[in-house]
This record gives C-alpha cells, structure tokens and sequence, in this order.
C-alpha cells in the first residue's frame, strides 16, 4: 500500500480503469472501487479492487481508512443516455445518491479531493458551439441532469465543508489504450466507433446511423472526440492541481475540433481496409447537430494538451483493441441497441 | 444493495460447524442461524476429531453439505511450547480426518479455518496471501503453524486432485465473547481487559501494559470474522487461500487506551519496556477479501466494548476475586 492511495470509484470501467494505469504512472497506487455491474475485473491491474457499491458509505469509509486514501477520483455511475430515459429512478440513485454517499464518507475519514467525472451531456442542446464552461446547463436526459446536480452538489460542498473538487466534463471519450491492454467493452454496446467496429467484425448487424439531414457539411452529426488516454493524463493533472492546493472548479475536456459521422465511419473504412454497410436512420431526439467543446480553459489551467485525440490515432487504437478484445458477449445481446452519433 | 453475486448457497443446507464451542465456532453458529439452513454439531464427548474412523462414521451418518472446519486445539505460547506434539498431532488429524471425510463423502463445500501465524516471521506488511512458505515461521508457534499449513494445502491438494471446492481462510488475531480470558493463556486483548477491569474494582492508579507498547497488531471481532467466512463460503471458490482481517492496525498502547476507557479505568496507564515486545508490527492485507466484497462492520471501540458487556456478564457478578478463581 502506496502512500499516496488514489480511490478510484468505477474504476473497473472504460475511462476509469485508463485513469487507473495513468495515476500508476504516475506513481500512485489506483485503489479501485468497484461493484462490477458494467465494469470489468481484468480492467483491475495497477492496484486493488475493492468489490462495493458506491450507495454503501461503510464500505467507502472502510476503504478510505484501511488504504489511508488521499484523493478520490469519482467515475462510478449509470452512463447509458437511452436507459437513464427509460430508468430516471436508476440514474438519480446509483449518480446522484452514490454521489452523497461518497461524499458524506469523504468528510467523516477527512479525505478532502475529488476529481469528478462529468460530461457535456449537462449542456444539452448547447445555443452555440464551441461550448465553453459558462455555457447554460440545460440537461436533456436524466443521465445529464445527474451530472449537473452532481456538480452543483460539489459547488455547494466546496463552499462549506472544505472539499475541493474538480469536475471534467468530457466530450466523446474514445479509443483505447495504446498498449490495447484495455479499451471499450460494454453490453450492450451503444457507441458509434465501438459498434461500427463490431460491424464490420460481423458482430451485430443492426448497425445505424442517426440522422443524415442535420445542417452540417455532410449531414451527420459533429462530435468532438478525445482521447480516452488523453482523459485519463487530464485526471491526473487536475489531482495532482488538488493535491498542490489549486483551485477547484469545471473544466471541459475536449480537442475543440469536431468530426462528423461520416468521417469517422471514413476513417475507420481507412483504418480496417473494409467499409461498412450504413443503413440510415431518423435523427434522435435530444441529439444536436454539433458539439465541440471550448477547450481552452482545460489547457491553460491544467496545462491539458491532448496527445492521441487526432481521429487516425482513436481509430487505430481502438481497432487494435478491437481486434484483441473480440467482443463476443457484447455482440450477442446487442441487438436491440441503436449507435449512438453522440456518447 | 451491492451487486455482489452469490455462487454458492446455504440455504436449506445441512451446515456442519466442526468446532462450534470455540470462540470462531460459536460466531458462525450465531450467523448461521440467520440463515435457513439446518445446523449440525457434535460435541467433544460424541465425537473425537482426531480418530478417523470417527470422523468418517459420523459424517455417513449426518451428512453435511457444507462444512466450516473451526475446530483446533489452541493455545497461546505458552502451550505451544509445552506440548508441541499435542498441537502438532491434533491439528493435523483433525484437518486430514475432516478434509479426507469431506472429499469422500457428498460434502459440496468445506471452508477451513487457519491463522495468521501461517506466515513467516519476518513477512512483509501488510502480509499478502503469497507470502507463505517464504521464510521461516515464529519457532514458539511453529507446530500449530504447521498443521494450519497443512491444512490448507490438504485443500489445495483435494481440489486439484478430486475437483473438491475446499477453500481456507486465514483470521487475524480475534477478540469477542467467548474468549478465553484466563491470564495464564490469554492473548492481548482479553488480558487487557481483564487486567483494567480489576485495576478498576481494586481502584488501582496504575495499568500496567507489557513492552514498550509499540508493537501494531491488527483485532478483528469474532462476529465480523463468522460473517467474512460465510461470505467466503457463498462468495469464493478457488486455490489460493484468503486473508481475513480488519485492514488497520494500532499500537498496543493505543488499545490500551481504548480498553481502559470502555472498562471505564481512569488511571494512569503505564508500559513496562523490559518485557519483550514481540514483532513489530502484524497486519494481514485483506486487498482479496475486500475484492470479494466484504468489509468489516464493527468498529474496535464498539466491540470492546461490547466483548466487554460479555465478559461483565460471563464472570459476573464480576468480582476482581471471582475472576481470579
């Protein structure tokens, strides 16, 4: 046990167990948190896995005692946009609720920092792009709106208890470990690049995409893309900011550029020398034309510059993991599942 | 609330608690009895461990589906040194009479109870799982120890070999009701306990503590434990056996403190550095049983002082001189 105990809450999920091989690059010891519902055990491998559910507060404050944990990074939650439609209860209990549970065992062991995992899902359909910061909050599915509360909730945490807390709010976290030691793997699988991948693998065949008459260049919609390695080095600069005494606050997390559908399915066309067989399908509700993060602020206070966020490089890593992780399981219950332009 | 899953079930189950007199026994009877399963005990006199055909007769004759295998002979260091056959012998008949019954019979899951005297002396801390048989172990408890190992390995062995689900788990130093609180033989926290609460009745000014109250030992309740290993039971299957601790430690001096103030001693503690100390400091690191999803629930404070209620009640009415009969 490292003195310097990061607890990672989700951190057996996509984007937490990425923050957990950085935070061990950094020297941290990532003490997972997880209770496995989406999130997988293999994905535990820079430190110890703590089986628990984030609404359990003695189990939390256990584990923040028994590893001396000096700063949480917080990503356990529901993160299926449709679902949290369908479930808002699941949405508020396990994003929200989980959320206070974690906080009232941060203040009763004194543990103080928390990086928090959110998303620009909180802006909704945002007035004008690119979306910076101060942008209005104006969540068009429980999914948001539990981002947002969460947000507010450490706000006003910030200002009487003492907790210091930054929030990320990631555009379209993708790709995958360079190394392809981990990557995206859901069930079902919801996701444009993952689901265009399986595809192509000849794992389902129900693959969509999601509007063609938006008013872009092309049709589709443009997402910004980062990443999820990227993600992962952004979360340890702002702990290591939290630990130095920085200031808290919400910071985007994104490239600033966007890419349409269509040019991701091109360079994925590009990536795996196959094309995809498309079949069009109505636009979505709550799914805007274009989002592209402002993503200045990130940069100048965390000094975040994204590294592998140029489209070849999510493409590729996420085929390479592709290739290896052979997401069978997630093929055969997949069916019901439409892509998602947006994440 | 947790989406932790069950493999294995107890319910409506015949339970054998070998051992169900002792301290860890008598926890599991306890927790067992929340469950709908159908308890089975023998006592010493019906039953003797340590013969085979015992053994065997007797579980044709039960049939247990499930088995906790916590009957031992115990002692402190004492014991160990003067009848190092005794713990030797009796502690490895009992694990390969009950283990071999076990593997022979239709008993579907066994869970075998060792200690945290497994390890080496000079193990690293927190101890992992992985460090047994890396070094020499404690020469005073080394017979107990021994058998304890080979009890786990016979486990080991008789799932490789047979497909048996035998698993073993390896408690951290225990406390609670039905400890033994017999000065000559007791460990630390019982003695303690003891030794403020007649500090207390004779208004003594003084606790005297052994050592220099340095040492960190890590205390886990004897009904936390009972809980672990029914979560082992139903939660865990495989080779490797499982730490089952508290996860912190503290310094004797520190418990100390503690037990003074739940007996309500107002003295002055004091520690006697020309009494040897013991290893420095004896944690388990309990990282596989946390990933199996279980934590303890009694906080130390809480359980000494209940362990304490116990033993008001036990030795009641608790006379300095009843308990020194």
């Amino acid at each position: 046990m490292s003195e310097s105990a990061i607890l990672v809450t989700g951190g057996a999920g996509y984007v937490g167990a990425h923050a957990c091989k950085a935070l061990h690059g950094a020297g941290y010891t990532p003490v997972v948190f997880d209770n496995l519902s989406t999130g997988h055990k293999t994905f535990v491998r820079w430190g110890p896995l703590v089986l628990g559910d984030i609404r359990d507060a003695d189990a939390l404050r256990h584990t923040i005692r028994t590893y001396k944990v000096e700063a949480v990074l917080h990503f356990a939650a529901s993160a299926y946009v449709g679902e949290s439609v369908a479930d808002p209860q699941k949405y508020y209990e396990n994003n929200v609720v989980g959320s206070l549970s974690l906080l009232g065992a941060m203040l009763e062991t004194g543990c103080r920092r928390i990086v928090f995992s959110s998303s620009c899902s909180i802006y909704g359909e945002p007035e004008s792009v690119p979306i910076g910061e101060s942008a209005p909050q104006n969540p068009v599915n429980p999914y948001g709106a539990s981002k947002a509360m969460v947000e507010r909730i450490l706000c006003d945490y910030q200002k009487s208890h003492e907790i210091a807390a930054i929030a990320l709010r990631y555009f379209n976290a993708s790709g995958a470990d360079p190394e392809t030691e981990l990557g995206e793997l859901r069930d079902p699988e919801t996701h444009l690049i993952p689901r265009a991948m399986m595809a192509i693998q000849g794992y389902i065949h129900d693959f969509a995409v999601f509007g063609t008459d938006y008013p872009t260049p092309d049709g589709t919609s443009i997402r910004d893309y980062i990443h999820v390695s990227d993600l992962a080095s952004a979360h340890v600069a702002a702990l290591r900011r939290l630990i130095a005494g920085g200031a808290s606050g919400a910071l985007n997390l994104g490239t600033g550029r966007g890419w349409s559908v269509k040019q991701v399915l091109d360079a994925i066309a590009a990536e795996t020398g196959k094309s995809l067989p498309i079949s069009h399908a109505p636009r979505r509700e709550g799914d805007p034309p274009v989002l592209v993060a402002d993503a200045a602020l990130s940069r100048r206070e965390l000094g975040f510059a994204p590294r592998l966020s140029d489209l070849k490089t999510i493409v590729q890593t996420a085929w390479a993991w592709h290739l290896r992780a052979h997401p069978r399981l997630a093929a055969s219950r997949a069916g019901a599942s439409p892509a998602r332009g947006a994440g | 609330m947790t989406h932790i899953e069950s493999i294995y079930s107890l319910k409506g189950k015949r339970v054998w608690v070998a051992g169900h007199r002792g301290m860890v026994g008598s926890a599991l009877l306890r927790r067992l009895a929340q469950v709908d399963c159908t308890l089975l005990t023998a006592t010493r006199e019906d039953l003797d461990l340590t013969r085979q055909s015992e053994v065997e007769a007797w579980m044709k004759r039960t049939k247990p589906q499930a088995v906790f295998l916590a009957a031992a002979k115990v002692g402190g260091i004492a014991a160990n040194d003067r009848w190092p056959a005794q713990f030797l012998y009796d502690n490895l008949t009992i694990a390969a009479n009950v283990i071999h019954a076990s593997g022979t019979t239709d008993v579907e899951k066994l869970l075998f109870l060792g200690s945290s005297c497994i390890y080496p002396k000079l193990a690293p801390q927190p101890i992992e799982e992985g460090a047994l048989l890396t070094g020499p172990l404690e020469p005073t408890n080394q017979w107990y120890a021994i058998a304890k190992i080979a009890g786990l390995k016979l486990c080991q062995a008789y799932r490789k070999e047979y497909g048996c689900d035998f698993i073993a788990a390896m408690p951290t130093n225990l406390y609670g009701p039905e400890d033994d609180f017999d000065l000559a033989t007791s460990h630390v926290v019982p003695a303690l306990m003891r030794k403020a609460h007649e500090a207390k009745l004779r208004g003594d000014r003084q606790l005297v503590v052994w050592g220099s109250g340095t040492p960190r030992r890590e205390f886990l309740h004897v009904d936390d434990a009972a809980e672990a290993l029914v979560h082992l039971m139903t939660h865990y299957s495989g080779a490797s056996h499982v730490n089952v601790g508290s996860g912190s430690d503290l310094t004797v001096l520190d418990l100390a403190k503690l037990i003074a103030a739940v007996v309500g001693f107002t003295g002055e503690i004091v520690i006697e550095p020309s009494k040897p100390d013991g290893t420095p400091r004896k944690l388990l690191d309990t990282s596989k049983l946390a990933s199996l999803g279980w934590y303890p629930k009694i906080e130390l404070e809480k359980g000494l002082a209940s362990t304490y209620a116990w033993f008001v009640d036990r030795f009641e009415g608790a006379t300095g001189h009843a308990l020194r009969a």
